[in-house]
This record gives C-alpha cells, structure tokens and sequence, in this order.
C-alpha cells in the first residue's frame, strides 16, 4: 500500500519541483530587477553605501550559517573575513595582482587555513570551539598588529586599488553595489543548493545528531571540515570585497566584535532555514545608521530592540509570519 | 558459517577500571547471538569498543576479513557493521522518511555537483533511494507515518525508526542495544518479531544486548554472558539458563 504512495506522489513531485524551479528563476529575475534599481532610486550616496555594508554582511551571515549547519558556532569567522582582506590587499598593493584575481586568491587562501585549523580544532565540540575560535581571532589580530613589516601594524594599509574588470572599475559606490549584488546572489544560491545537496544532508545529520550521523556511515569530521573551509572561505571573499571597496585596513576593521555582530544577525534572522541570516544582515547592517538621531541612545535603542526580537521571536525574524498566524489563529 | 565478527581477547580499561576483560566473541553469517548480563557489565562498552567508537586497550577485532581496532566508526558501518543505540536516537527534526534517507547516506548513487546542481540524475537517484527507504519503513512497519517528523514520533515507533536507520545502510551484521527497552509486553514481543524477521528476509546477523530475557531466549541462537566486564559463560539458550553461574550472577534462581 505504501509503495503505491509513493509511486503515485512521484509525478506530483516532479512537477512540483518544476514549479519550484521556475519560482526561483522568477525570484532571482525579480531580485536582479530590483537592484538594477536601486542605486539609482536611493537618495545619496550614504544610502548606496549602507545597501553596500549590508549586502557584504549578508556575505559574511550566509557564510557563518555554513559552518553553525554542522552545529558549531565560530567566533573566529571575522578573523577570517581579515585574512582574506590582508591576503587580497597584500597581493594587489604588493605583487600588483589585479584585485579580482586577488579576491579569488584570497579567498582560496583562506579557505586553506581554515581546512589546516579546522581539521584540529573542529574535534572539540560545543563551548571548547567557541573558545578556541575566539582565541584563533584574538591571536590574528594581535599578528595583524606586530607585524609590521607586513601589514604596516596599528597603521593599516591605505590605498588599496578598487576592483577592475575588464576596465570597469568598481571602485565608486554605486558601481560597487552590482558587483557586491552579484556576489551575494551567487553566495546565497551556492548555499542554497548546498543545503539541498548531499553535503547538506550530512551537515544537517551532524547537527542534529552527530552520533547517529556517523553510525550512518557519514564522516562527520570530513564534512565538519568541509563546512568550516566553505564558510571560512566565503568569509575570506567577503573580506577582501570589503578591502577593495573601503580601500583601507587596519586591525580593527574585522575583530571580535564583528563576529559577535555576525552570530547576532544569524539568531536574530533565525538559524533555521538559510535565508534567516540575510534577514538579520538586512535588519542589523542599516539599524545602527537609522538610530543616529537618537544620538547617546542609539546602542540602548539597539540592545532593546535585540532583546524584544529575541524575547519574542526565539526563532528569529524569519519565524515572524507563523508567529503573527498564530496569534491571529488564537491558539 | 563463516565468521563475519570476531572478537579475540578484548580488554578495555577505563583509568583503573577493568570495564571489559578478555571478552571473546564470534557473530557468523545468518546468526542471531545475544549479550546479556546485569547492569554495568561491559554490554554497552562491549558494543562501543566494537563500533569504533573508541579502541580497546587490548585484542583483536577482525570484521569480514578487515581488521577493525582504531577504525573510525564510520568506516565500519560502510563495510557492513551497523548498530543501534540504547537509547531512542533519531533526527529529531527530520521526517521518519529522511531519516532512513540518512541511514542508507553511504549507500546513495547520489553525487555532490548532481545534487548542488539538481540534475535529473540526481533527483532519479534521491527518488530510487527514497522508494528503497520507503519499503524498508514498511518492513519495520512506520510506513504509514514516513512523512512525520522522526522527534514527535511515540517512543514505540522512534524505536523502530532507530532500527530502520540501520537497515539503512545495508549491514552484514547489525548490533542492537537493548532494542526492547521502554517498550510493554506487546511492544517487546513485536520487537522480537521485527528482529527475527529482519533476520530470515536478509540474512542479517544480529548481535543484540537486551535484559528481557523471553525475548532473547526466543531469537537467539548462541548467548554470550558478561558480568564485570568478563565472560562468565556461552553456549546455546537452554544452556545458559540452566548455567549455575549465570543463574547466580544474572538471571535469579527462580525458574524462567
């Protein structure tokens, strides 16, 4: 009887992911229609220069959701969203390497030192890789500091060439938008299909229940490794896209507080689903800006609406909808 | 018969405690061997050292041919070594039907890029798999709630589902610790329907732990006694029960 279900589902599904399918490339022609837009609509360049902080945000959101999918929690991730901005800027200031090229080096490079770390340190679970993440992102900024000879110290590196492709400089802010649009368009549907695919089915094993996940035959510590060296990756991108586009670094563009910042949009969009973490890059980035008239109250402001959202909403902005229908369903 | 499993010499020792001593074991193809003995025996540790998740601190295990100490225990379920825990362990917040999904991960003609990708090949290997997965879930009998999620499942059924999990993955010989636990009389009589049947449909040997003893002495073919951690007697069903030792040790002096 129940083989005959699911025979019988089996068309239906296909069609559904028919459906499914051609909803996306909608989504996506809508989203690029929109931000075709948007540079153009938004009242001055601060404006532009906000969408840009936040679609970079939503970069480095999706990629910490990456690795909290094998249920690990980095405080590391802007250490390195800074190796990759160090790495990229270092190339093209020092060896003359287009920026573009350098982005993709970079982000290699960084996904290197992630698998080299991650395959020690991801065999500690729990608090032990919090604090050994946070430690990891203490100890480079503290390198990123003394070495002087290389990074130019306390000073940071100024100057850094914008990103040019094909003469096109992105270098201007509202040039800048597109190809940051592009990228976190890319990053979001790589993660989307990556949460969809084998992988993510392991990863999701391995939050869930890494015990179980490995007595079913998964290598737990291979895709833990995987997960960590893909989101680190991303994050090295992220980094260097900031490098090109601020065109200045310094120690204190990406430290422990970034990567309290980037956990924070992740439980404040939700953890859940992946789009949560663009939520919150997309409610947190601009928050802070919109709260400038209230001057001296602005990170009270902040902290209480955090704690509202939270209070209400555990599961995150994204769990919004189902809470407002049940309230209105008056269960 | 052929040996599948072979325990020779096993000792484990937790700092100075003596959790396994000289245990030696053998599970051969199309065998049902049960491990039974009181509390704080070495059964769970037994099963733990078998499956890899950690190494004994002495002995040999040998299973199919390969030698098994210090193998990840991944490793072993992918060359047909599979268990189940004592404890009901699920995906909680996975349906009944991705779980078994998960179970048989290693199993899978999927690709990484056909899945990232979606192509048609892919979903006709997810859909072959998943239709696999179903009828596992109609021999364990929780077909009818595949589309539920594996966490809200009554515990009867998350029992079942843990041991449709490690069908899954297509086992030679499957461990299962005390697989009746929770569960009342009826539920427990099913179970040992369940093992037995798995067992005459596939082949499948079993190396089960389990404290009723009506169950183990109705499936078992060979039992194997443990208390503090040694073997204190094997043989067959009718053996055991009349074994002084174990009698004094375990089972009790009154008649079973």
């Amino acid at each position: 009887m129940n083989t005959v279900d699911t025979h019988m589902t089996q068309p239906t599904a296909a069609s559904a992911s028919q459906r499914g399918f051609w909803t996306r490339i909608v989504l996506v022609t809508l989203a690029c229609a929109v931000a075709y837009a948007t540079p153009g609509l938004l009242p001055n360049l601060f404006y532009v220069h906000i969408a840009n902080l936040t679609l970079v945000s939503g970069i480095f959101a999706l990629s910490l959701w990456i690795i909290y999918c094998v249920g690990q929690l980095s405080l590391g991730h802007a250490a390195f969203a800074g190796l990759g901005a160090y790495a990229s800027a270092l190339l093209s200031l020092r060896l003359g390497v287009p920026p573009f090229v350098s982005l993709l080096i970079a982000g290699i490079g960084t996904a290197t030192v992630a698998a080299l770390l991650g395959a020690v340190i991801l065999r500690l679970r729990g608090v032990y890789f919090v604090l050994v993440t946070f430690l990891f992102g203490q100890m480079f900024t503290l390198m990123v500091l003394n070495w002087q000879s290389l990074t130019n110290g306390a000073n940071g590196l100024i100057s850094i060439p914008p990103i040019t492709i094909l003469g096109l400089s992105f270098g201007p802010r509202p040039v800048f938008f597109y190809f940051a649009f592009v990228v976190f368009l890319l990053v979001l549907l790589f993660t989307w299909a990556l949460s969809r695919s084998t992988f993510g089915r392991a990863f999701d094993s391995i939050e869930q229940n890494i015990d179980l996940a490995e007595s079913c035959g998964i290598d737990t510590s291979k895709y833990q490794i995987i997960a960590f060296t893909i989101g680190s990756g991303i994050a090295g991108v992220g980094g260097a896209m900031i490098a090109h586009y601020i065109r200045y670094i310094s120690p204190d563009t990406f430290t422990f507080h970034n990567s309290v910042a980037y956990i924070t949009m992740l439980v404040v969009g939700g953890r859940s689903l992946f789009w949560g973490a663009v939520v919150g890059a997309a409610f947190l980035t601009p928050l802070p800006e919109f709260l400038r008239d209230f001057a001296g109250l602005q990170h009270i402001i902040y902290g209480a609406i955090m704690i509202l959202v939270l209070r209400l909403l555990p599961g995150g902005l994204i769990s919004l909808p189902a809470t407002l229908r049940r309230i209105g369903g008056g269960k | 018969m052929t040996t599948l499993l072979d325990v020779c010499g096993v000792s484990k020792r937790f700092g100075g405690l003596m959790a396994l001593k000289d245990v030696n074991l053998t599970v051969s193809d199309n065998e049902i061997v049960g491990l039974i003995g009181p509390n704080g025996a070495g059964k769970t540790t037994c099963f733990n050292v078998i499956s890899g998740t950690f190494p004994p601190s002495e002995g040999q295990i040998t299973f199919d041919g390969h030698n098994i100490v210090g193998m990840r225990p991944n490793r072993i379920v992918r060359i047909g070594l599979a268990r189940t825990y004592q404890a009901t362990s699920v995906f909680p917040t996975a349906t009944v039907l991705e779980n078994v999904v998960r179970g048989a991960f290693t199993r899978s003609e999927d690709t990484f890029l056909g899945s990232l990708l979606g192509l048609a090949a892919s979903r006709d290997a997810d859909a072959r798999l998943r239709r696999h997965c179903m009828e596992i879930l109609d021999r364990v009998g929780i077909a009818h709630v595949h589309d539920h999620l594996a966490g809200a499942l009554p515990y009867g059924f998350q029992r079942r589902l843990g041991v449709a999990i490690a069908l899954a993955s297509d086992p030679k010989v499957i461990m299962m610790d005390e697989p009746a636990a929770g569960l009342n009389p009826e539920e427990s009589h099913a179970m040992g329907q369940l093992i037995r049947e798995i067992h005459e449909a596939g082949g499948t040997s079993v190396l089960i732990v389990e404290h009723d003893m009506r169950l183990v002495m109705g499936i078992c073919h060979r039992l194997i006694v443990l208390d503090h951690g040694e073997q204190i007697a094997a043989g067959s069903p009718e053996e055991i029960r009349n074994n002084r030792q174990v009698i004094e040790a375990y089972l009790g002096t009154e008649a079973i």
